[in-house]
Protein backbone atom coordinates (compact mmCIF):
# COMPACT_ATOMS: atom_id res chain seq x y z
CA UNK A 1 0.00 0.00 0.00
CA UNK A 2 2.93 2.32 0.72
CA UNK A 3 3.98 2.36 -2.91
CA UNK A 4 0.62 3.81 -3.98
CA UNK A 5 1.28 7.50 -3.11
CA UNK A 6 4.76 7.33 -4.67
CA UNK A 7 3.36 5.78 -7.84
CA UNK A 8 0.58 8.38 -7.94
CA UNK A 9 3.10 11.22 -7.52
CA UNK A 10 5.23 9.80 -10.33
CA UNK A 11 2.12 9.48 -12.46
CA UNK A 12 1.12 13.08 -11.75
CA UNK A 13 4.65 14.33 -12.50
CA UNK A 14 4.63 12.44 -15.81
CA UNK A 15 1.25 14.00 -16.69
CA UNK A 16 2.61 17.45 -15.88
CA UNK A 17 5.67 16.83 -18.09
CA UNK A 18 3.49 15.53 -20.94
CA UNK A 19 1.16 18.55 -20.72
CA UNK A 20 4.09 20.99 -20.71
CA UNK A 21 5.86 19.28 -23.61
CA UNK A 22 2.69 19.14 -25.71
CA UNK A 23 1.99 22.79 -24.87
CA UNK A 24 5.43 23.79 -26.17
CA UNK A 25 4.96 21.76 -29.36
CA UNK A 26 1.46 23.13 -30.01
CA UNK A 27 2.52 26.72 -29.27
CA UNK A 28 5.38 26.30 -31.73
CA UNK A 29 2.88 25.27 -34.42
CA UNK A 30 0.37 28.01 -33.56
CA UNK A 31 2.93 30.79 -33.69
CA UNK A 32 4.96 29.47 -36.61
CA UNK A 33 2.32 28.32 -39.11
CA UNK A 34 -0.60 30.27 -40.50
CA UNK A 35 -1.97 31.81 -37.36
CA UNK A 36 -2.24 35.44 -36.39
CA UNK A 37 -0.21 36.23 -33.24
CA UNK A 38 -3.40 37.27 -31.42
CA UNK A 39 -5.17 34.00 -32.20
CA UNK A 40 -2.04 32.03 -31.22
CA UNK A 41 -1.84 33.94 -27.92
CA UNK A 42 -5.53 33.27 -27.17
CA UNK A 43 -5.05 29.57 -27.97
CA UNK A 44 -2.02 29.44 -25.67
CA UNK A 45 -3.86 31.18 -22.82
CA UNK A 46 -6.85 28.82 -23.14
CA UNK A 47 -4.59 25.75 -23.32
CA UNK A 48 -2.59 26.88 -20.28
CA UNK A 49 -5.67 27.83 -18.24
CA UNK A 50 -7.54 24.56 -18.82
CA UNK A 51 -4.43 22.40 -18.37
CA UNK A 52 -3.44 24.26 -15.18
CA UNK A 53 -6.97 23.81 -13.76
CA UNK A 54 -6.96 20.07 -14.43
CA UNK A 55 -3.41 19.61 -13.13
CA UNK A 56 -4.30 21.65 -10.03
CA UNK A 57 -7.27 19.34 -9.41
CA UNK A 58 -5.03 16.32 -9.83
CA UNK A 59 -2.38 17.56 -7.42
CA UNK A 60 -4.90 18.70 -4.80
CA UNK A 61 -6.55 15.26 -4.91
CA UNK A 62 -3.13 13.68 -4.58
CA UNK A 63 -2.19 15.83 -1.59
CA UNK A 64 -5.49 15.01 0.11
CA UNK A 65 -4.87 11.31 -0.54
CA UNK A 66 -1.26 11.44 0.73
CA UNK A 67 -2.25 13.33 3.90
CA UNK A 68 -5.09 10.93 4.65
CA UNK A 69 -2.74 7.93 4.79
CA UNK B 1 -7.83 36.93 -41.07
CA UNK B 2 -4.32 38.20 -40.57
CA UNK B 3 -1.92 35.36 -41.34
CA UNK B 4 1.80 35.36 -41.52
CA UNK B 5 2.24 33.97 -45.01
CA UNK B 6 6.02 34.07 -44.83
CA UNK B 7 5.79 31.21 -42.36
CA UNK B 8 3.98 28.81 -44.66
CA UNK B 9 6.78 26.33 -45.08
CA UNK B 10 7.97 25.67 -48.63
CA UNK B 11 5.82 28.46 -50.00
CA UNK B 12 6.53 32.13 -50.54
CA UNK B 13 4.27 34.72 -52.12
CA UNK B 14 5.78 36.64 -55.00
CA UNK B 15 6.28 40.33 -54.43
CA UNK B 16 3.18 41.35 -56.47
CA UNK B 17 1.12 38.26 -55.70
CA UNK B 18 -2.27 38.88 -54.11
CA UNK B 19 -4.27 36.44 -51.97
CA UNK B 20 -7.83 36.27 -53.27
CA UNK B 21 -9.35 33.69 -50.93
CA UNK B 22 -8.27 31.77 -47.81
CA UNK B 23 -10.34 29.02 -46.32
CA UNK B 24 -10.33 26.04 -43.98
CA UNK B 25 -12.42 22.91 -43.65
CA UNK B 26 -16.06 23.25 -42.61
CA UNK B 27 -16.71 23.34 -38.84
CA UNK B 28 -18.61 20.06 -39.13
CA UNK B 29 -15.32 18.28 -39.94
CA UNK B 30 -13.88 19.50 -36.63
CA UNK B 31 -17.06 18.45 -34.83
CA UNK B 32 -16.96 14.98 -36.47
CA UNK B 33 -13.29 14.49 -35.59
CA UNK B 34 -13.62 15.63 -31.99
CA UNK B 35 -17.05 14.42 -30.90
CA UNK B 36 -15.86 10.92 -29.93
CA UNK B 37 -12.98 12.31 -27.88
CA UNK B 38 -15.22 14.93 -26.24
CA UNK B 39 -17.76 12.26 -25.28
CA UNK B 40 -14.95 10.20 -23.74
CA UNK B 41 -14.80 12.91 -21.03
CA UNK B 42 -18.02 11.42 -19.67
CA UNK B 43 -16.53 7.94 -19.17
CA UNK B 44 -15.47 8.40 -15.48
CA UNK B 45 -18.88 9.83 -14.54
CA UNK B 46 -20.62 6.97 -16.35
CA UNK B 47 -18.33 4.44 -14.66
CA UNK B 48 -19.25 5.89 -11.25
CA UNK B 49 -22.96 5.74 -12.03
CA UNK B 50 -22.58 2.17 -13.29
CA UNK B 51 -20.60 1.10 -10.21
CA UNK B 52 -23.18 2.68 -7.91
CA UNK B 53 -26.00 1.03 -9.84
CA UNK B 54 -24.28 -2.36 -9.72
CA UNK B 55 -23.69 -1.80 -6.01
CA UNK B 56 -20.07 -2.95 -6.19
CA UNK B 57 -17.69 -2.65 -3.27
CA UNK B 58 -15.01 -0.95 -5.41
CA UNK B 59 -16.38 2.52 -4.74
CA UNK B 60 -16.61 2.15 -0.98
CA UNK B 61 -13.08 0.71 -0.84
CA UNK B 62 -11.59 3.60 -2.80
CA UNK B 63 -10.99 6.98 -1.12
CA UNK B 64 -12.82 9.92 -2.69
CA UNK B 65 -9.49 11.66 -3.35
CA UNK B 66 -8.33 8.73 -5.53
CA UNK B 67 -11.56 8.81 -7.53
CA UNK B 68 -11.17 12.56 -8.00
CA UNK B 69 -7.49 12.10 -9.01
CA UNK B 70 -8.47 9.57 -11.69
CA UNK B 71 -11.25 11.86 -12.98
CA UNK B 72 -8.94 14.86 -13.29
CA UNK B 73 -6.27 12.74 -15.01
CA UNK B 74 -8.81 11.40 -17.50
CA UNK B 75 -10.13 14.89 -18.27
CA UNK B 76 -6.55 16.07 -18.81
CA UNK B 77 -5.89 13.32 -21.37
CA UNK B 78 -9.15 14.17 -23.18
CA UNK B 79 -8.19 17.86 -23.17
CA UNK B 80 -4.74 17.14 -24.63
CA UNK B 81 -6.28 14.97 -27.35
CA UNK B 82 -8.81 17.73 -28.22
CA UNK B 83 -5.99 20.30 -28.41
CA UNK B 84 -4.11 18.15 -30.94
CA UNK B 85 -7.29 17.56 -33.00
CA UNK B 86 -8.06 21.30 -33.09
CA UNK B 87 -4.48 22.14 -34.05
CA UNK B 88 -4.53 19.66 -36.92
CA UNK B 89 -7.84 21.13 -38.08
CA UNK B 90 -6.69 24.74 -37.81
CA UNK B 91 -3.39 24.24 -39.61
CA UNK B 92 -5.09 22.71 -42.68
CA UNK B 93 -5.77 25.57 -45.03
CA UNK B 94 -6.10 26.54 -48.67
CA UNK B 95 -5.38 29.75 -50.48
CA UNK B 96 -6.24 31.04 -53.90
CA UNK B 97 -3.93 33.79 -55.07
CA UNK B 98 -4.03 35.60 -58.42
CA UNK B 99 -1.39 33.15 -59.72
CA UNK B 100 -2.00 29.74 -58.12
CA UNK B 101 -3.74 27.54 -55.58
CA UNK B 102 -1.92 26.59 -52.39
CA UNK B 103 -2.87 23.67 -50.18
CA UNK B 104 -1.39 23.23 -46.69
CA UNK B 105 -2.16 19.82 -45.25
CA UNK B 106 -1.25 19.19 -41.62
CA UNK B 107 -1.55 15.42 -41.26
CA UNK B 108 0.09 15.16 -37.84
CA UNK B 109 2.04 17.22 -35.33
CA UNK B 110 5.24 16.70 -37.29
CA UNK B 111 3.80 15.98 -40.72
CA UNK B 112 3.00 18.79 -43.13
CA UNK B 113 2.47 18.90 -46.87
CA UNK B 114 2.34 22.11 -48.91
CA UNK B 115 1.13 21.78 -52.52
CA UNK B 116 1.24 24.63 -55.01
CA UNK B 117 -0.79 24.43 -58.22
CA UNK B 118 -0.18 27.17 -60.83
CA UNK B 119 -3.26 28.27 -62.80
CA UNK B 120 -1.41 27.32 -65.99
CA UNK B 121 -1.89 23.62 -65.20
CA UNK B 122 -5.56 23.80 -64.15
CA UNK B 123 -7.77 21.86 -66.57
CA UNK B 124 -11.06 21.31 -64.80
CA UNK B 125 -12.67 21.99 -61.43
CA UNK B 126 -15.45 19.80 -60.07
CA UNK B 127 -17.52 19.84 -56.90
CA UNK B 128 -18.85 16.78 -55.08
CA UNK B 129 -21.41 16.79 -52.29
CA UNK B 130 -22.70 13.51 -50.94
CA UNK B 131 -25.39 12.86 -48.38
CA UNK B 132 -27.88 14.83 -46.38
CA UNK B 133 -25.38 16.45 -43.99
CA UNK B 134 -23.12 17.81 -46.73
CA UNK B 135 -26.13 19.06 -48.68
CA UNK B 136 -27.81 20.83 -45.75
CA UNK B 137 -24.62 22.26 -44.23
CA UNK B 138 -23.27 23.12 -47.69
CA UNK B 139 -19.83 21.60 -47.63
CA UNK B 140 -18.09 19.06 -49.86
CA UNK B 141 -15.09 18.25 -52.00
CA UNK B 142 -13.53 20.39 -54.71
CA UNK B 143 -11.34 18.53 -57.22
CA UNK B 144 -8.89 20.47 -59.36
CA UNK B 145 -7.71 18.42 -62.32
CA UNK B 146 -4.44 19.28 -63.94
CA UNK B 147 -2.93 18.80 -67.37
CA UNK B 148 -0.45 16.06 -68.23
CA UNK B 149 -0.32 12.33 -67.47
CA UNK B 150 1.96 12.69 -64.46
CA UNK B 151 0.42 15.86 -63.06
CA UNK B 152 -0.95 15.70 -59.54
CA UNK B 153 -4.58 16.64 -58.99
CA UNK B 154 -5.58 18.66 -55.98
CA UNK B 155 -8.47 17.47 -53.82
CA UNK B 156 -9.89 19.87 -51.27
CA UNK B 157 -11.96 17.80 -48.86
CA UNK B 158 -14.60 19.11 -46.46
CA UNK B 159 -14.60 22.70 -47.65
CA UNK B 160 -17.49 25.07 -46.89
CA UNK B 161 -19.43 26.52 -49.87
CA UNK B 162 -17.60 24.34 -52.43
CA UNK B 163 -19.45 25.84 -55.42
CA UNK B 164 -18.22 29.32 -54.48
CA UNK B 165 -14.66 27.99 -54.19
CA UNK B 166 -14.94 26.33 -57.62
CA UNK B 167 -16.30 29.55 -59.14
CA UNK B 168 -13.45 31.55 -57.61
CA UNK B 169 -10.82 29.11 -58.96
CA UNK B 170 -12.36 29.23 -62.47
CA UNK B 171 -12.66 33.02 -62.34
CA UNK B 172 -9.05 33.49 -61.24
CA UNK B 173 -7.78 30.93 -63.78
CA UNK B 174 -9.56 32.76 -66.61
CA UNK B 175 -8.26 36.10 -65.37
CA UNK B 176 -4.72 34.69 -65.22
CA UNK B 177 -5.01 33.30 -68.78
CA UNK B 178 -6.35 36.62 -70.07
CA UNK B 179 -3.35 38.39 -68.56
CA UNK B 180 -1.00 35.90 -70.25
CA UNK B 181 -2.48 36.47 -73.74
Amino acid sequence: MAFLPSAAWLFAAASFALTSLLGIILAFHWFRYALAPTAASVALVVYTAVSATLLFGMFVSLIVFSVSL
Amino acid sequence: MNMNLKNLQAFRLDSEERVVLKFRKHWFILLRDSIGTALAALVPALALVLAAWANTSILSAMPASVISFIQFWWLLIVWLALSVIWTNYYLDLWMITDKRIVSVDQTGLFSRKVTVLPFGSVQDVTVEQHGIIQTFLNFGTVKVQTAGPTAENMTIVGVAKPAAVRDKIIEETERWRARKL
